[in-house]
């Protein structure tokens, strides 16, 4: 099943360079594309909506990159938090590693985030022309992460949150990023 | 603050993915940091696994771990040598950080190779750092560092299925140093 010209890392590559990959890992490439597509580096503006019905904007980066021989897609994700309200964190890090599974056609998804003690998982897939992430949060509650409105240069993140088993949904957080260009 | 930022522009030479390598542990917890720290480089590795029939099979592979989010994690990629081309072939990675209210680590094992993710609690256990988790099935699974030394430390899966009276090995491993 597997080729010679898979892109699986030699054991010459120093360090921790062996995780990362240039491109997907062949055999599953279209599929891996979903989230291959958004390799590279982000900038982005992000407004919060808190329960009290106050919201606080963010900024920040993301950057996407292959790992495992191909296999997953890490990305990492960095921001500050511009008129934070009381107690609410004024940075804020993370990273999420993300891999197909053939037998279920949908991705597991992994977010990391040790500044707000956050391991959450999630089951990704293609709905509509939008990416929706699927997860239970801390508390017990329904949650989507959702990529719409992609195009190669921009897309738009939503995470809503909903308290009745998915009858109403609550908007938490948006996101509007835009690729990083390398300047000339 | 401020310094958290400042530490996530600094970029490990080691990772293409921006923002995600870190030089060292974060100042303030580097001595609870160190625990998984300590293995931060490149290691080989000889291992061996018991199959459900009770046969075994020995492999050869290769571990590297390295900072990550500005020191306060720390990351692993272990991978299994192909016994006829000898090529590496990544089987999954470890992403874990230090959690100070709870004084232990939170440890993620994710495998596209086994489609799996597992989640297990860390700590220092008298001279040993054991991963409390349970197993795909549900049974509670302990992954254990143990025989540590700077450049050696031996590993070893076990799992319960008697409500923790008897414990099996289901894998182990000797890693050393590579040498550069």
């Amino acid at each position: 099943m597997q080729t010679a010209t898979e892109p699986i890392e030699s054991t010459e590559r120093p360090m921790m360079r062996s995780i990362e990959t240039d491109g997907p890992y062949s055999e599953l490439k279209d599929k891996l594309m979903l989230f291959g597509q958004f390799a590279g580096d982000w900038q982005y503006e992000s407004q919060y909506f808190l329960p009290d019905g106050s919201t606080a904007r963010a900024k920040g980066e993301i950057h996407f990159g292959w790992i495992l021989g191909g296999t997953a897609i890490q990305d990492v994700m960095t921001g500050v938090v511009l008129n934070p309200p009381p107690g609410f964190p004024r940075t804020g890090f993370g990273t999420m590693v993300r891999f197909f599974d053939p037998n279920i056609d949908a991705w597991h998804c992994v977010w990391v985030a040790p500044l707000s003690r956050v391991v959450q998982t999630f089951t990704a897939r293609i709905v509509g022309d939008e990416i929706v992430l699927e997860g239970k949060n801390a508390a017990g509650f329904l949650e989507r992460w959702i990529f719409s409105e992609i195009t190669p240069d921009s897309f738009h993140w939503r995470a809503v949150e909903s308290r009745d088993q998915g009858q109403t949904w609550h908007l938490d957080q948006r996101i509007w990023a835009v690729r990083i260009r390398p300047e000339r | 603050m401020m310094n958290e930022l400042a530490g996530s522009q600094q970029q490990s030479q080691v990772w293409t993915i921006k923002g995600l390598g870190a030089d060292g542990p974060f100042p303030e917890l580097k001595e609870k940091l160190m625990l998984f720290g300590q293995f931060v480089g490149d290691w080989e590795m000889d291992a061996r696994y018991t199959q459900p029939d009770g046969t075994e099979i020995k492999a050869k592979g290769e571990i590297h771990f390295g900072w990550i989010l500005n020191g306060r994690g720390v990351q692993d990629v272990w991978m299994s040598k192909d016994q006829r081309t000898g090529r590496a072939i990544p089987s999954g990675t470890t992403i874990r950080y230090y959690e100070p209210k709870i004084d232990a680590w939170h440890s993620i094992w994710i495998s596209p190779k086994q489609g799996i993710v597992q989640s297990f609690v860390a700590r220092k256990e008298g001279e040993e750092i054991v991963l409390r988790g349970e197993t795909k099935e549900g049974y509670p699974e302990h992954w254990i560092f143990s025989e540590i030394t700077p450049a050696s430390f031996r590993w070893r899966a076990v799992e319960s299925r008697d409500k923790e009276r008897t414990w099996t090995i289901t894998e182990e491993m000797q890693a050393r140093r590579s040498k550069p």
